[in-house]
């Protein structure tokens, strides 16, 4: 397995025509997502911060500047940077296990050769009992469980994370953001993670970036100061707090 | 990993067993999801004896109605059930199915050769913009021209074998297939394009694995549609020019003024119709199990 690398954006434009009107997205943003290391953007809805995933993802191209995963310019999609999407985006038609699957089978993957993969993801991410259910049967964080599972199935160097535990509830979502971390330990991967919820960005990043709608873009880079083996005592800190409202103060 | 305690309910997870054990010591080990299948089995049951006797009912009394009808009309002009019934034996059940077939046949061949050229044909426009605008003009202009409107044209280009009727009814077939394998194409989410695209998938590969799987229910239904007009393009092709099939069959009635044999040709027409379409809802359900349903 390849190790985590790194995902860098330098003076990056991106631009959105809307009928006769030009709208920027955000202009010559340079950042760079660390290796191995948790980096969340938080913010409000419409400033920019799927854009910026996507960027990433290689689903879209800037209109100026190079975004880089491990010093080569992204010019496309490609799953050494899986993608989980917010609305989960599994495949309706394939069971769970065949979802899992799925980027294997696309690598050309006979059925038997992935067998063996998709059994370890379903047992890592507690799917196992529900390998030949279709994807309506289960519930919101199982799907999502299913949609991380296919994601880490291609061995990605990164993961991109857009909004995933957005529309789950706060218990769920809570349980899921401690097995994510606790999932990643097993498979270490750079993660760049897209939230509005400062407590889950808190929570589950080394580094927090909030981002404002252009012109302001990067308004606050914090660092968070736990360790990758946090549970969520720490969500009643009082650090943990200090983080948050500087984070709120900024938003 | 709690969650999955209260996720499994959810999902069909084989719950825990009731043992339970009796006086005499035997153990019966039942599980609350069989008790409760089994009053559910009661109760779906019941629901279907109750359809199947209000069904029988509809019917019986529906024949009753015609039979009184056609005594007060004056069985002339409009035949009684029995006489339906008596006119077809005489005629012979080899005769009846011989144009039953001949309809069926002509039906299925256009169908499947229309739905054929169909299929590729919406999916390349769906897909590649060009094409379809290059292609949708055409298709809406001979959407608005009944196939039946071509007989008299195809009679005379391809004479009055079997070769222009199928051509008819593939047309029938076609342009309804067609635009709902457009609009498949053209609804496909997204996201799950997207979502093919970053585990790796080539163009080919998305067309494939996923615009295919998830325009199928809607192909399905225009199939469905499309079968359907296909028996009523094969009617009227029979009745216009024809030597056998349930259409000619009709038309015989009315020029022999038979007019039991009128009456048994529009039974056997629309129990056919009935049956195809019965036969593709079966199939669209079966295809499209993973849909999430109301």
């Amino acid at each position: 397995m390849k190790p985590p690398a790194n995902i860098t954006f330098e003076a990056v434009t991106k631009v959105f025509a809307t009928g006769a009107r030009v709208q920027t997205c955000f202009a010559d943003l340079s950042l760079t997502c660390e290796a191995g290391a948790i980096t969340t953007i938080v913010g409000a809805s419409g400033c920019g911060k799927t854009t910026f995933l996507n960027l990433a993802a290689g689903l879209i191209a800037p209109d100026a500047g190079t975004v880089r995963f491990s010093g080569t310019p992204i010019t496309g999609p490609h799953p050494e940077r899986g993608v989980i999407f917010q609305n989960y985006a599994l495949f309706p038609w394939l069971t769970v296990a065949e979802n899992v699957g799925f980027g294997l089978r696309i690598g050309g993957k006979k059925t038997q050769e992935r067998a063996a993969s998709v059994e370890r993801l379903l047992n890592l991410v507690g799917l196992e009992h529900v390998a030949n259910a279709l994807p309506k049967e289960l519930s919101g964080g199982m799907k999502q469980r299913c949609a991380l599972a296919r994601a880490l199935a291609t061995a990605p160097r990164a993961l991109l994370m857009d909004e995933p535990f957005g529309a789950l509830d706060a218990i769920t979502r809570a349980r899921l953001q401690e097995e994510l971390l606790r999932i990643l330990d097993q498979q270490p991967t750079t993660i760049l993670f897209i939230t509005h919820d400062i407590d889950e960005a808190v929570f589950l990043s080394n580094r927090v970036l909030v981002m404002r709608p252009y012109p302001e873009q990067i308004v606050m880079d914090v660092e968070v100061p736990y360790d990758r083996n946090r549970t969520s005592d720490i969500r009643t800190d009082r650090e943990f707090a200090r983080i948050k409202k500087e984070l709120w103060q900024a938003l | 990993m709690q969650e999955d305690s209260i996720e499994s309910a959810i999902v069909n997870v084989p719950p825990q067993p009731r043992i339970t054990q009796t006086k005499e010591g035997a153990v019966t080990v039942a599980t609350p999801n069989d008790q409760h299948q089994l009053s559910h089995q009661k109760g779906s049951r019941l629901r279907a004896t109750k359809a199947a006797v209000i069904l029988t009912g509809s019917i019986l009394v529906g024949l009753a109605i015609w039979q009184v009808a056609s005594q007060l009309v004056g069985s002339t002009l409009m035949s009684s059930p029995s006489q339906v019934v008596r006119w077809a034996s005489s005629y012979g059940l080899s005769n009846i199915m011989a144009n039953a077939e001949a309809s069926w046949r002509r039906v299925l061949v256009g169908f499947l050769a229309g739905s054929a050229a169909a299929i590729p044909t919406g999916l390349l426009m769906g897909w590649y913009r060009p094409i379809r605008t290059a292609f949708d003009p055409w298709i809406q202009f001979f959407r608005n021209v009944p196939a039946l409107a071509l007989i008299p044209l195809m009679i005379l280009l391809l004479g009055i074998g079997e070769t222009p009727k199928y051509v008819v009814i593939a047309i029938a077939a076609f342009l309804p297939t067609t635009v709902a394998v457009l609009q498949g194409v053209m609804d496909v989410d997204r996201n799950l394009i997207n979502a093919a695209k970053v585990l790796g998938a080539k163009q080919r590969q998305i067309f494939r694995l996923v615009v295919i799987p998830s325009a199928s229910p809607v192909i399905l239904v225009g199939s469905r549609l499309a079968l359907g007009s296909c028996w009523g393009t094969v009617v009227a092709a029979e009745l216009i020019s024809s030597k056998s099939g349930l259409g000619y069959m009709s038309s015989e009635g009315q020029l022999y003024f038979n007019v039991p044999e009128i009456y048994l040709s529009i039974i056997l027409i629309g129990v056919s119709g009935l049956l195809m379409d019965r036969a593709m809802y079966l199939l669209q359900q079966h295809l499209t199990k993973w849909q999430e349903r109301r």
